[in-house]
């Protein structure tokens, strides 16, 4: 838990909603929690709060926009915030590129445990606030 | 000299053939100008010798003068002879190729007669010789021909297996891809549903250590025992563990299909196949420790491979691991390395001192999905993919039992594997697959 007691804001990237709803399963006890079903979904509710989303959490393969294009647009936009890329093709080289450039922070492979994720969640927030 | 014999002269004189009348002792009493001719010698000298008293074989020696006297024969015989393809030597040295005849004549007197055949017989060499180099380069060609077209079909196969495998390859990464999402919430659910069960069981232990109406009391105890209520509460904790089970399993049956048909990292590049073995009996440690001895027999200075090095340990992890597995209690697995020269490269021969392989096993071994293992440690899928490995290098995978106990693993390497080595079943293609449907439909990737 975020100090001073707000919770840290999520956005959640998938176009499959039992995925949305898992994640939510997931994290909704930690942390406050957006949805999207796509790439624009997600740059409306990041250009409408902007890095008061601390993490967005996407899918890599979604219809209109990949999760590897919507870390570009949005870093350049609103660089604070972090992005955690889910996927089935951990071997992606659009994947590995942008984890070596440092556009996403983390690349979490298909099927992941919710214990792992919420830990690498927390990790990831606790090395941005530094 | 009778007319008789005056007419024969005549006769004689006209004719192309050599021909000479000889006495009873050889002696030449008529030869005709191409005897003259045939013998090289000039006309007064021959005369002299003749006068001289010198025999026919003398004169003109042929191969069969000396055993085997045509004119004798015939004399003996009393009938025309005649022999073909007779050798002699003309008085200027060179080599003529006869045919010779020979015949009675009255009063003991023989009739021969030589037909300079030279020329026909070297035509006919020559004949035989060019017959013969056409018949060789016939054959060579039919040979040529029928080399070309082994390596064509050899190559038009390798493609056909090629592109089955790149479809194959295509079609599995895209299931693993798909299926990915519903293992998923599977996955991640059941660990919810198993928290929420024991918190729900939680609360119901708390009403039943808790004060309640003697009605409602005996109500509950009624309908616990109408639902079986031990039971539901321990088979639902089964039920739980099972459907992880079953995720996890079908989790890693997915990872292994993606593993193979990964696409990246297929560069061939030359590999000590001998440390890749060594890292893998180091990774299954933990299977081996303190139960299984590892017997190295490894012969010294053994190539290096140019091979997909990673598909290639992968081939060592799945047959290392299986004989440990096969291996209950203690026991010893023997790893013989041995260089090969034909084709060159190298022999790994992997025996174990498990059970060894089941007659109803030996077929299916390869199959995939056929696994002989419990449920859920196992896919199925291991030797199938180590021997599409082992063939797309070039190589040969054999298993055989061992007499006693135990089954033996042989794997044999190309110092070279082809191209085909570069991919595993997805054909070495370099985009992510896009032939399948629902990827297509959603039209994602743009």
């Amino acid at each position: 838990m975020p100090d001073g007691g707000s919770r840290h804001r999520l956005l959640v990237v998938d176009d499959e909603p039992l995925n949305r709803e898992l994640l939510r399963r997931v994290l909704a006890r930690e942390y406050d929690i957006a949805e999207a079903e796509d790439g624009r979904a997600a740059l409306q509710i990041l250009e409408a709060e902007g890095e008061a989303i601390r993490l967005v959490l996407c899918d890599q393969l979604m219809p209109e926009m990949s999760g590897t294009e919507l870390a570009n647009v949005s870093r350049s936009r609103w660089p604070g915030v972090i992005f955690v890329l889910l996927t089935g093709y951990d071997d992606d080289p659009e994947v590995a590129a942008a984890l070596a450039g440092g556009m996403v922070a983390h690349v979490v492979a298909k099927p992941w445990r919710g214990a792992a994720l919420r830990a690498l969640i927390e990790e990831a927030i606790q090395r941005a606030t530094g | 000299m009778s007319d008789a014999l005056e007419q024969v002269e005549q006769l004689l004189e006209a004719s192309i053939d050599a021909a000479v009348i000889l006495d009873e002792d050889r002696r030449i009493v008529f030869y005709n100008r191409a005897y003259e001719a045939m013998t090289g010698l000039r006309g007064r000298q021959l005369k002299r010798r003749i006068e001289a008293g010198a025999h026919c074989y003398e004169i003109f020696p042929i191969t069969i003068c000396e055993f085997n006297c045509l004119g004798c024969k015939a004399m003996e015989v009393d009938r025309p002879l005649r022999v073909d393809e007779i050798l002699a030597e003309r008085g200027d040295g060179e080599e003529l190729t006869l045919i010779v005849s020979a015949n009675r004549l009255n009063q003991g007197l023989i009739i021969e007669s030589y037909r300079d055949v030279t020329a026909d017989a070297r035509i006919q060499r020559r004949l035989k010789v060019l017959l013969e180099r056409e018949r060789r380069a016939k054959e060579h060609l039919e040979e040529e021909v029928s080399a070309r077209t082994k390596d064509l079909r050899q190559a038009q196969a390798q493609l056909v297996h090629q592109e089955k495998m790149s479809g194959l390859g295509r079609l599995v990464a895209g299931i693993a891809h798909e299926m990915n999402n519903p293992i998923n919430f599977v996955y991640g659910n059941v660990d919810f549903l198993g928290q929420y069960m024991e918190d729900l069981l939680a609360l119901v232990a708390m009403i039943d250590e808790s004060e309640l109406p003697p009605a409602l009391r005996s109500e509950m105890d009624a309908r616990k025992s109408d639902i079986e209520y031990d039971f539901l509460v321990e088979d639902s904790r089964k039920l739980i563990r099972s459907i992880r089970a079953g995720a996890e399993r079908t989790a890693s049956i997915v990872q292994d299909l993606k593993t193979f048909s990964r696409t990246g990292g297929g560069e061939l590049q030359e590999a000590d196949v001998v440390a890749g073995i060594e890292t893998t009996l180091n990774l299954i440690g933990p299977l081996l420790k303190n139960r299984v001895t590892v017997e190295r027999d490894f012969q010294p200075s053994l190539p290096r491979l140019v091979c997909n090095a990673g598909h290639i340990n992968q081939v060592f992890m799945n047959i290392l691991t299986n004989a440990a597995q096969a291996i209950e209690g203690n026991g010893t697995i023997c790893v013989r390395i041995r260089r090969t020269d034909e084709p060159e490269g190298i022999r790994v021969e992997i025996t174990d001192t498990g059970a060894g392989i089941g007659a109803e096993v030996m077929e299916k071994m390869t199959d995939p999905f056929f696994t002989t293992k419990d449920v859920g440690e196992g896919t199925g899928l291991g030797l199938w993919i180590t021997e599409n490995i082992v063939r797309a290098h070039g190589g040969k995978l054999a298993w055989r039992n061992e007499a006693g106990s135990g089954a033996t693993f042989t794997v044999e390497l190309p110092i070279r594997a082809p191209e085909t080595a570069r991919m595993g079943l997805a054909g070495g293609r370099a985009e992510p697959p896009a032939a399948v449907p629902s990827e297509a439909e959603r039209g994602d990737r743009a």
